[in-house]
C-alpha cells in the first residue's frame, strides 16, 4: 500500500506543478498580451482561476499526506500527550469520514451541474467537482493508510 | 443549526482534526441537524469559495519568494542590512528588523520570513554576544512586524473576503508596518545602552555599503516592480504576483545561476501543497460562514456588542483582541476566515472604516502568531534554532508590549492607516 500512496503523491505532484506552472504562466502571458500587444485574451482569466481550484485539490491530498494541513494537533500533543494518542486515530477516522462525504456531494453536484458550461471554456462546470471527489477520494485513501499505518506500530511487539 | 455548527467544529479541532476538515463536517452536521439548507451546499462552496481570481495572487506571491530564497538572497539582503545599520547600538538586532523589512517586501508569508531569517540570523546574532533566547524573541518579533510589509498573503485572502482593494491594504501597510519597525529598533537600542543587548558592530565604509548594495540590488528591485506596476495602474495585485514569479525566475536562473529544473519542480510542488492547505481552508470557510450567515450570527453579534457599548473604540480594541487571541490559536489565516464575516457587518454599522478594520485585523494577527506559548511564529523560530520556549516566553514579553502599544496607536489614530491608500487614491 505504501508503494501505490507513494507513487499516487508523485503523480499527483506532476499534476500541481503542472496546473501551477500553467496558471503562472498564463497570468503573465495575459498581461503581456494586454499592456505590449494591446490583444487581451477573454479566456485566460477563467482557465487560470480553473487550474488554481486544480491545484489547490490536488495540494490538499498531498498536504494531508504529509500533515501540513492547519490545525491544533501539535498542540494537543504538546499540552495532553497521553490524550492526544487517544485523539490522533479518531481525528484520522473524522478525515477519513469527512472526505467521503465530499466524495458524495461532489458527485451529487457534478450530475447537478453536468449541462452547465463555463462561459469562455469548452468543457462542463461539473468538471471541477469531478475533481473534488477524485482529490477527495485520495484522501480517504491516505487516511486509511495512516491508520493502517498506526495499527501496525500498535501491534508490532516490543523490543 | 448554530449551536450544533459551533459544538461540532470545537470539538473537532480539539480532537486535533485539522480546520478546514472540521469545517466541513461541522458544516454537514449543523445542515443535516437542521434541514433548512440543502446539503450538496458545501460541495458547491467548496468549489465556489476559491473560484476568486485575487486568491491566485497567493501561490504566485509564494513562488516569487520561494524563489528568491533557494537563490541566496537572504544573505545577500542581510549583508546589505548589516552595511546600513550594522553599527548602530543593539548591532545585529537592528540588523533583523531591517532585513525583516527587506525580506517581508518580497516574500509574502510570515512563516517563509521567519525560517528564512531565523536561520541565517540566529548564528549571527549569537557570535555577536546575543543570548539565545533574546535573538530568538527578537527575530518573531520582527516576523511579525513583517507581516504589514505588502506583499502579503493575509491581505490578499482578507482583500477577497472583505470586499476591499488588494492594493489599498497593501499600500495602507507601510506606515504601521514601518512604525513598528521603528518602535522595534528604538527598543534595541535602549536594551542595549542599559547593557541588556551587545553594542554595534564596526561602521562599514562606503564602498563596503555599495558592493553590498550590488549584491542585493536585484531582489530590491522586485517590490519596487510590483508596487510601481500596482500603483501605476499596470497590474492587479495578482498579475503584479505573476510578473514577481517571472523576475525571480529570471534572476535565480541568469543572474545568480542558482535555479536547475529539478529545483524549480520542487518548489512548485512545496507550492501548491501549501496552496492546497489554504485552499481548502478557504472553501470550507465559505461554507462554513454561509451557515453562520444563515443562522443570522452576525447580526446577533452586532446587536449584543452594539447593546454593551457603541463605542467603536470599545469595539476596535474589542475585535483586536479576539483576532491576537485567535490568530494564536489558529495560525492567522482560518481566524480571520471565522471571524472577519462576523465582525465586519458590525464594524461597518459602528462606522468604522472598513480598510481600517480590515489593516488592524491584519496587524493583531501578525502579533498574534508570535503569542507564546502557541504562536507559530514562536514555535517556528524555536524549532529552528533549538532555543527552549519557557525561556523565549519571558524573553518575548518587552517586544510584544511594544508591537501592542503600536497596535492601540493605530486603533486610536486611523490616518496612520488611511493616510497612503489616500493619498494614492486607492479609498
Amino acid at each position: 500500500m505504501k508503494w501505490f500512496c507513494d507513487s499516487l503523491e508523485k503523480v499527483l505532484g506532476i499534476i500541481c506543478a503542472f496546473s501551477l506552472g500553467s496558471f503562472a504562466f498564463l497570468i503573465i502571458t495575459d498581461v503581456a498580451c494586454r499592456f505590449i500587444f494591446h490583444f487581451p485574451i477573454t479566456w485566460l482569466n477563467e482557465l487560470s482561476i480553473f487550474l488554481f481550484q486544480l491545484t489547490s485539490f490536488t495540494g490538499a491530498s498531498i498536504a494531508l499526506r504529509k500533515g501540513l494541513h492547519f490545525g491544533l494537533g501539535l498542540m494537543v500533543q504538546d499540552v495532553w500527550p497521553k490524550l492526544s494518542q487517544l485523539f490522533q486515530p479518531i481525528a484520522i477516522v473524522i478525515v477519513a469520514i469527512t472526505s467521503c462525504l465530499i466524495v458524495y456531494l461532489g458527485v451529487i453536484m457534478a450530475k447537478q451541474a453536468w449541462n452547465s458550461s463555463y462561459t469562455t471554456l469548452p468543457f462542463s462546470q461539473a468538471t471541477i467537482y469531478v475533481v473534488t471527489s477524485i482529490a477527495a477520494s485520495i484522501m480517504v485513501l491516505f487516511s486509511i493508510e495512516e491508520l493502517l499505518g498506526r495499527l501496525i506500530i500498535y501491534r508490532a511487539p516490543k523490543p | 443549526m448554530i449551536f450544533s455548527l459551533c459544538i461540532g467544529f470545537l470539538l473537532c479541532i480539539l480532537l486535533g482534526v485539522p480546520i478546514a476538515f472540521s469545517m466541513i463536517i461541522a458544516s454537514v452536521i449543523a445542515v443535516v441537524s437542521s434541514d433548512a439548507l440543502p446539503l450538496p451546499l458545501i460541495a458547491q462552496r467548496l468549489g465556489s469559495g476559491i473560484d476568486n481570481f485575487t486568491y491566485l495572487a497567493i501561490p504566485l506571491f509564494i513562488l516569487a519568494g520561494a524563489i528568491m530564497e533557494r537563490s541566496a538572497i537572504s544573505i545577500r539582503l542581510v549583508e546589505f542590512a548589516k552595511s546600513l545599520v550594522g553599527h548602530f547600538r543593539g548591532g545585529m538586532g537592528q540588523v533583523v528588523i531591517v532585513s525583516e523589512i527587506f525580506f517581508s517586501g518580497i516574500s509574502g508569508a510570515s512563516l517563509s520570513d521567519a525560517s528564512a531569517i531565523g536561520s541565517i540570523m540566529f548564528p549571527t546574532l549569537k557570535k555577536s554576544g546575543y543570548e539565545p533566547a533574546k535573538a530568538v524573541a527578537l527575530i518573531a518579533a520582527a516576523c511579525a512586524m513583517g507581516i504589514l510589509i505588502p506583499p502579503c498573503l493575509t491581505m490578499v485572502v482578507l482583500g477577497a473576503l472583505a470586499g476591499v482593494s488588494v492594493s489599498a491594504l497593501f499600500v495602507a501597510g507601510f506606515l504601521p508596518g514601518f512604525l513598528m519597525a521603528i518602535a522595534l529598533m528604538i527598543l534595541v537600542y535602549v536594551q542595549s545602552k542599559r547593557g541588556l543587548l551587545p553594542a554595534g558592530e564596526k561602521k562599514s565604509s562606503f564602498s563596503e555599503r555599495a558592493l553590498a548594495f550590488r549584491g542585493a540590488v536585484f531582489p530590491l528591485l522586485l517590490p519596487i516592480i510590483i508596487f510601481g506596476g500596482i500603483l501605476g495602474g499596470v497590474f492587479s495585485p495578482t498579475e503584479a504576483a505573476g510578473v514577481a514569479v517571472l523576475y525571480a525566475l529570471l534572476v535565480a536562473t541568469f543572474v545568480y545561476k542558482e535555479m536547475s529544473f529539478k529545483l524549480f519542480y520542487a518548489l512548485l510542488v512545496d507550492t501548491a501543497i501549501t496552496t492546497g492547505a489554504i485552499g481548502l481552508i478557504l472553501g470550507a470557510a465559505s461554507a462554513f460562514s454561509a451557515i453562520l450567515s444563515f443562522g443570522g450570527v452576525p447580526d446577533q453579534v452586532a446587536d449584543l456588542i452594539i447593546g454593551f457599548s457603541s463605542n467603536p473604540l470599545f469595539f476596535l480594541i474589542a475585535a483586536n483582541l479576539v483576532f491576537l487571541i485567535f490568530g494564536a490559536i489558529l495560525d492567522g489565516i482560518p481566524a480571520l476566515l471565522l471571524f472577519v464575516p462576523i465582525l465586519l457587518p458590525v464594524a461597518k454599522s459602528l462606522g468604522i472604516n472598513t480598510l481600517h478594520f480590515a489593516l488592524m485585523s491584519v496587524a493583531s494577527l501578525g502579533v498574534g502568531l508570535v503569542v507564546p506559548p502557541i504562536g507559530i511564529l514562536v514555535l517556528v523560530v524555536c524549532s529552528i534554532t533549538k532555543t527552549p520556549l519557557g525561556d523565549v516566553s519571558k524573553a518575548m514579553v518587552p517586544y510584544l508590549g511594544i508591537l501592542m502599544l503600536c497596535l492601540l496607536l493605530m486603533i486610536v489614530f486611523p490616518p496612520l492607516i488611511l493616510y497612503l491608500p489616500q493619498y494614492f487614491g486607492l479609498s
